[in-house]
C-alpha cells in the first residue's frame, strides 16, 4: 500500500469523509424549537377523581369546583360519593357543610383519590356551617 | 387657683401615661397596622412611611432619624425594602432595638430579571435584598410570623405589658386565620387556568406561591425597575396567547406602560391593587388591603 498512489488517495478520501460527518452534524441548521410555555392553561389535562364525603351527623353537602356546583345533597346525608373530572393534577374544591342541628360540634371529611391513590384527605369541624377549601393535588413522585 | 391645680394634675397624669407607652417607629404601613393591633394602647407608634407612599422611594429626613433614636423598638420590613436601613441604624445609635421582620419570615427568591432597565436616580445604592422578594406580607402565613415577632419584640422592650401584648397577638392571629380561610374560599372560585396575574411590578410573588398563580409583572421587583421594549412585547404576546382577561394596576405606579398593554391586547382593566403597602382610604388596614386585592383579582379574572 505504501507504494500505491491510488491506495493512498483512497485512504485520504476515507479519512476526509469520516472527518466530515461530525462537521456536518455540528453545523447543520436545526429545525426551530418552539419554547414550551408552562402556563396554568398549558398544564391542564382532565383527570378523573373519586370524591367521598363522610359526615359525623347528617347534614347538607355542597361542593364546588371553580364556583360551579359539582356535588350537592338534596337532603341531609351522612355520606356521599361521586366521580368528578378535574382539570389537571391540581384543583381547589370549595366545600360547604350545613347541619340543621347546630348545638354540638360536627365533623365532615372529604377524601379525593385517583386510581386508588389519595390526593386529598381533610376533615372540617363546625356547629351549623363550615365553608373551606380542599386542595386536590397529585402527590409528588419519589 | 383650684382649677389650675386640677388642670396641672390632669396634664401631668396624661404626660405620665404618654411616657408609659412604648415608643415605636415603623418603616412600613403594614408593620404599623400590625404593631398597633399587637401593642394596643400600650404603644405610641410613629409611622415614617405613610399609607399610599411608595416604600421603594422613601428616604428618612433628619427629623425621622431623631424619632428613630428616641424609639425603643424600630420595625423594618428588611430584605432590601429599606435601602437606607444600615445608615439609619448607625445614625440611631444603641438606643432602639431593630426588628427586621424579613429575617423572621419564610422568603422566596426575587425572580431574576435581566430584561429591565434600572431607573435608579437617587437610589443607585439599593439592592434587592440579596435576591429575596421583600413583599413578604402578601403571604398571610408570613404575616402571622411577623405578628409573633412583633409581640416578642414588644415584650422584650416592655415586659410589664407582657400579658396585654400576648392577648392582643392571640386575637390578631385568630383574625389572620379567618382571613386566610376567606382568601382560600375566594381564590377557589378561579380555575387554575385563569390564575395568571399581569401587574405593574413584581410584588405579588408570595401571593402567587400560596395560591397557585403565575405572575407576569411589567416591572421587576422594585418600582424603580423599568421594562425594556422587548419585555413589553413579550408580555403582550403572552397575554394574547393565554387569553388573559384582565390586567391589574397598582395604587403607587405610573399606569403608562400598562395602559399601552391594555390597548395592544384588548384585555380589560381589572382594577387597582395595593402591592407595596396600605392605601389611604380603601385598603387602609392589612385585613382591608388583602380583602380588596383578592376581591379585585377574583372578579377581574372570573
Amino acid at each position: 500500500m505504501d507504494g500505491s498512489p491510488l491506495a493512498r488517495l483512497v485512504v485520504v478520501l476515507i479519512f476526509l469523509v469520516l472527518l466530515g460527518v461530525p462537521v456536518v452534524a455540528l453545523t447543520r441548521e436545526k429545525p426551530a424549537v418552539e419554547a414550551v410555555v408552562t402556563t396554568p392553561a398549558a398544564q391542564a389535562a382532565v383527570q378523573s377523581v373519586d370524591v367521598s364525603v363522610t359526615l359525623s351527623h347528617p347534614g347538607m353537602v355542597d361542593i364546588r369546583l371553580a364556583d360551579q356546583v359539582v356535588l350537592a345533597s338534596e337532603a341531609p346525608t351522612a355520606s356521599l360519593e361521586r366521580v368528578l373530572t378535574v382539570p389537571g393534577s391540581t384543583a381547589d374544591l370549595t366545600v360547604k357543610f350545613q347541619w340543621p342541628d347546630g348545638r354540638v360540634s360536627h365533623a365532615g371529611r372529604v377524601t379525593v383519590s385517583h386510581d386508588g391513590e389519595v390526593w386529598a384527605d381533610q376533615t372540617f369541624w363546625g356547629e351549623t356551617e363550615v365553608v373551606d377549601v380542599v386542595k386536590v393535588q397529585e402527590p409528588a413522585q419519589p | 387657683m383650684r382649677l389650675a391645680i386640677i388642670a396641672g394634675l390632669f396634664a401631668s397624669i396624661v404626660s405620665v401615661q404618654a411616657q408609659d407607652k412604648l415608643p415605636v417607629v415603623s418603616l412600613g404601613t403594614v408593620l404599623t397596622d400590625l404593631a398597633q393591633d399587637v401593642g394596643g394602647d400600650r404603644v405610641a407608634i410613629t409611622s415614617l412611611v405613610k399609607p399610599g407612599q411608595d416604600p421603594h422611594d422613601f428616604e428618612p429626613a433628619p427629623g425621622d432619624v431623631k424619632a428613630v433614636s428616641q424609639a425603643k423598638v424600630v420595625l423594618a420590613s428588611g430584605l432590601g425594602m429599606e435601602s437606607y436601613l444600615d445608615k439609619l441604624r448607625q445614625a440611631a445609635g444603641s438606643g432602639p432595638s431593630f426588628l427586621v421582620v424579613g429575617e423572621k419570615v419564610k422568603t422566596i427568591s426575587a425572580p431574576e430579571d435581566e430584561d429591565h432597565d434600572h431607573d435608579h436616580g437617587d437610589h443607585s445604592h439599593h439592592d434587592h435584598g440579596g435576591g429575596l422578594d421583600p413583599h413578604w406580607w402578601h403571604s398571610i402565613a408570613n404575616t402571622k410570623l411577623a405578628v409573633r415577632a412583633i409581640r416578642d419584640a414588644f415584650i422584650a422592650a416592655a415586659p410589664a405589658d407582657k400579658a396585654v401584648f400576648e392577648q392582643n397577638a392571640k386575637e390578631e392571629l385568630a383574625k389572620l386565620d379567618e382571613l386566610a380561610k376567606w382568601v382560600r374560599v375566594e381564590v377557589a372560585k378561579l380555575p387554575a387556568s385563569k390564575r395568571v396575574l399581569v401587574t405593574s411590578h413584581d410584588a405579588l410573588g408570595y401571593f402567587a406561591r400560596d395560591y397557585g398563580f403565575e405572575i407576569r409583572p411589567v416591572q421587576g421587583i422594585s418600582t424603580n425597575d423599568q421594562p425594556s421594549s422587548k419585555k413589553v412585547r413579550d408580555i403582550i404576546s403572552a397575554i394574547k396567547q393565554e387569553k388573559v382577561k384582565s390586567i391589574f394596576f397598582e395604587n403607587m405606579e405610573n399606569p403608562k406602560v400598562l395602559t399601552e398593554i391594555l390597548q395592544e391586547t384588548g384585555a380589560k382593566n381589572g382594577g387597582v391593587l395595593y402591592a407595596d403597602g396600605l392605601g389611604e382610604k380603601e385598603g387602609n388596614t392589612y385585613d382591608a388591603m388583602i380583602r380588596h386585592n383578592v376581591t379585585t383579582i377574583v372578579e377581574g379574572l372570573q
